[in-house]
């Protein structure tokens, strides 16, 4: 069995693979889409871009059934369908890769990417004929140019980018024509995003239509046919990528206004008598996440710190914070040695740690915004032990304000904000206190344009108030534009480390690749 | 895109609740499901609305209610206790044995409280240091608590009877009427729920607790000692079940070897159909005890219908369902409403 649709019949080429016409839909009296018309044709490669909050998520939920539209029609090939539930948005071949990896973690790959069908398809008898599973498994990764899954190996032993892999087969495993991409490029390195890039052209070759959703304009340039921007719940503009000759016309089209994308500008020079916040010296952990790490950071700049997925940037951060165990090594802050000191007691010295993932290591989602900005400097909120409400909802209404998070009410869950306002209040509940050492691990992971420039203005703005602020980010661009001093990582060591104007992607790529352990010749220098 | 649900709406014969930041949807709810139920049953009862009736009924609340607290607090962490039970059943025996042994009963009671305590805390020590799970460890010391109970006992009730009457001030806390009306338990309960519940709202301790409940490695990488926060909730939830333990063996001079058997299923349904989520996070001590009274309520009405024994738990567990299922209804209502 061959799970891709044939090539289409000459008949019926003149007709748009998938057609949406006039969607609308409200959410009580709060109307999120405004007769959006989209068409997607056979093999082409559609990015749909907009701003947290545009629509996007709810005109993808349309297609895959999960919200119905109140007015407008669907049609695939041509024919009206009414797509009720993802089970019937998958009978109709469309299949959807959600941004967030969903599968389950102990189960095979096998059984992961043949999940919706175990009844239709495998079930015929009693039981289940594995061995026909993990044959038809292994065909549909090898497609895939991913043989070296094992179908059978437990989910939870890939790697991220692997799980992204089996979730793109298991969305092709029912005959699929329509294919949804929402952000699948989030959580990949570089390589692995040119990996999935030639993955979808084949798919594109063989005539399945991609509905692409990302954040990052380059991807757009290097990959996609076509580009729609959704503002505020209405189509504003469709383009021919070829035709797009600059971002900042996409980038205005999104937020309906002139947007700097610039990035802020960076400090001049480094000063003379520089003060030393933060002096790592040799810090192993117990399990060689990461081994031998030493590197300073010193008042009022902003330290990168660059490297593939995996390459022990977050452990060391960890470590540094008190929130991972260390084996051997040393960490001064200020001056004082704070090795082996308890996470809640260095936050409240100052230094402060942002995790990567506001939803599962971040925010209290059910809670909200007041309770979740005090939550690290609680001893602002409260009086011999007495939590102040007045206090603490004055502090939240500043945050806010500070960082202007749009919001209806300050008493709303942060479940119910978008993305980008969610990452603004996870900020707020770290710099509810002025801290002396920020370290921030993939700050603007997920969010718009708009959003993203915002946070970095005001982390350029925050080092102009003389703290030391670390930056760790797999987007080699967001190191490039915002870091003063880089420091790369390579399977657990610090392995070089880039300056000022020799910060660039050439340069670190050459560390964070390993290639200089191939050529320790090279121009570039190894400090 | 869409706005949860404002909890705080709600209007009870005109009065607006709203004003009252205590009250959440929930409360309200089932604060409207008592009253109903209060109504019909005054009406269908001649006995119900006497006094010697509802002073059984509060009697009951105030020690259970004391459970349900510890029940309350824990359930909030993320955590569970089946063993509040046997560790009430337990504190009864050790003040029991000792007063008899000649003991202070007061000082018993203290050292009562604190063999409970340190349990709790030994619980807590083996869920969070060594990551077992709230649900077997409790389980566990379900088991075991009442063993202690049955070696320590042989099996067969201890009376206090004449060795509380040479204790009058003690007895006072169990019997005690003040006035020849309110019962001191019911007095003692009320004291300690109100103290309770503005505990669990104001203080920051129980802040912690909520951010672990809803989301313990947030807490964590907020600087919360998560560990510390769990051994806290399981030690405070013995101590609770012992305070009731206090009062039970007081109130009825002495130990019915069964006494407390059930009490955590009990306490559970109440302070899930008071709105304490079980998955940690959300939850009032109000909330709880209005579960709980409808719980007791229900109670009640079996026995002044004279329902057979053997109907009862069918019916109060049906009626515990329906009122869930009427909260929830209620709930999607309301967050439809504003969607």
């Amino acid at each position: 069995m061959f799970p891709y649709p044939e090539k289409p019949k000459g008949n019926d080429l003149s007709e748009h693979l998938l057609e949406l016409k006039n969607i609308s839909k409200s959410f009580g009296t709060n109307q999120v889409l405004f007769g959006v018309n989209f068409t997607l044709d056979r093999g082409e490669i559609h990015a749909i871009i907009g701003e947290n909050g545009a629509g996007k998520s709810t005109m993808m939920n349309i297609i895959d059934g999960l919200v119905m539209p109140d007015s407008g029609e669907m049609c695939l090939e041509g024919k009206p369908v009414k797509i009720t539930s993802p089970i019937d948005a998958q009978e109709l071949g469309i299949g959807f890769v959600h941004q967030e990896i969903a599968l389950c973690q102990d189960v095979s790959v096998a059984q992961n990417i043949f999940m919706s069908q175990v009844p239709v398809n495998m079930g015929k008898r009693v039981f289940m004929d594995y061995k026909k599973q993990a044959a038809e498994a292994k065909n549909l990764l090898k497609k895939l140019d991913s043989a070296g899954i094992d179908p059978a190996e437990p989910v939870m032993n890939l790697t991220i980018p692997n799980q992204q892999i089996v979730e793109i087969a298991k969305a092709l495993s029912r005959e699929c024509r329509v294919l949804i991409l929402d952000e699948p490029t989030a959580a990949l390195t570089e390589n692995e995003t040119q990996a999935l890039y030639k993955i979808m052209r084949q798919l594109s070759d063989q005539g399945i239509g991609i509905i692409y959703i990302s954040h990052r304009m380059s991807e757009i340039f290097e990959n996609c046919d076509t580009v729609s921007v959704l503002r505020d719940g209405a189509m504003i503009s469709k383009y021919k990528v070829k035709e797009v000759t600059s971002v900042q016309q996409l980038v205005n089209d999104m937020a309906g206004r002139e947007v700097t994308m610039l990035y802020p500008e960076k400090r001049r020079e480094r000063p003379k008598n520089e003060q030393v916040l933060l002096d790592v010296k040799d810090l192993s952990d117990e399990n060689g996440r990461f081994t031998g790490v030493t590197f300073k950071l010193f008042r009022g700049e902003i330290l990168g710190f660059s490297g593939l997925i995996g390459s022990g940037r977050s452990e060391v951060m960890q470590g540094v914070t008190g929130l991972r165990r260390v084996k051997s090594g040393k960490v001064e802050f200020l001056g004082k040695d704070i090795t082996g000191v308890g996470a809640g007691k260095i936050f409240s010295r100052g230094l402060l740690y942002m995790s990567e993932d506001r939803k599962q290591t971040g925010l209290f989602l059910d809670m909200g915004i007041s309770p979740n900005i005090s939550a690290m400097h609680r001893g602002l909120v409260s009086k011999k032990g007495i939590i102040q409400f007045g206090t603490e909802k004055r502090l939240a209404k500043k945050m806010v304000t500070d960082l202007n998070v749009k919001i209806h009410s300050i008493d709303l869950p942060v479940m119910d904000l978008s993305g980008g306002n969610q990452q603004k209040v996870f900020l707020g509940k770290l710099l509810a206190k002025k801290p002396e050492v920020v370290i921030l691990d993939e700050p603007t992971r997920g969010i718009d344009v708009a959003a993203k420039a915002e946070i970095h203005r005001l982390l350029r703005n925050l080092v102009a108030r003389n703290i030391g602020v670390i930056i760790v980010s797999s987007e080699l661009n967001e190191i490039i534009g915002m870091c003063d001093r880089v420091e790369v990582m390579n399977e657990g060591r610090i392995v070089g480390e880039v300056e000022g104007d020799d910060i660039n992607t050439i340069s670190i790529m050459y560390f964070a690749s390993g290639a200089f352990r191939m050529n320790q010749t090279s121009g570039v220098s190894n400090e | 895109m869409s706005n949860r649900v404002n909890t705080n709406t709600g209007t009870i014969g005109g009065f607006n609740l709203k004003k009252l930041a205590v009250f959440q949807l929930r409360e309200i709810n089932l604060l409207m499901i008592l009253l109903a139920l209060i109504t019909v049953l005054s009406f269908a009862s001649p006995y119900f609305a006497k006094w010697s009736n509802i002073k059984v009924v509060l009697g009951s609340i105030s020690i259970d209610g004391i459970v349900v607290i510890g029940m309350t607090i824990i359930l909030i962490s993320g955590g569970i206790d089946l063993s509040v039970g046997s560790i009430m059943c337990l504190c009864m025996t050790i003040v029991a044995k000792l007063f008899l042994w000649g003991m202070n009963p007061w000082l018993a009671a203290l050292l009562a409280i604190a063999i409970c305590a340190v349990i709790g805390v030994f619980m807590g020590i083996l869920v969070t240091y060594m990551r077992l799970s709230h649900f077997i460890v409790s389980l566990c010391f379900m088991g075991i608590a009442r063993g202690i109970v049955h070696t320590l006992t042989t099996g067969t009730p201890v009376s206090l009877v004449r060795a509380l009457n040479d204790a009058p001030q003690f007895r006072y806390l169990g019997q005690g009427q003040i006035g020849g009306i309110m019962p001191m338990t019911v007095l003692l309960f009320i004291i300690i729920a109100a103290a309770a519940d503005i505990f669990v709202r104001n203080s920051l301790l129980m802040r912690v607790v909520f951010y672990t409940g809803s989301n313990e490695k947030a807490a964590a990488y907020s600087g919360i000692n998560v560990k510390r926060v769990k051994v806290f909730t399981c030690m405070t939830c013995c101590v609770f079940a012992a305070m009731a333990g206090i009062i039970y063996v007081n109130k009825f001079s002495g130990v019915p070897v069964t006494a407390g058997t059930g009490l955590e299923m009990t306490a559970i349904a109440s302070a899930v159909i008071g709105g304490v989520s079980m998955n940690g996070g959300k939850g009032s001590i109000l909330g709880a005890i209005l579960g709980l009274a409808l719980m007791a309520l229900v109670q009640d009405a079996l026995t002044l219908f004279n329902v057979p024994a053997f109907w009862q738990d069918l019916i109060r567990y049906i009626i515990v369902l329906g009122a869930v299922i009427i909260d929830a209804v209620r709930q999607n209502a309301a967050m439809r409403r504003t969607e």
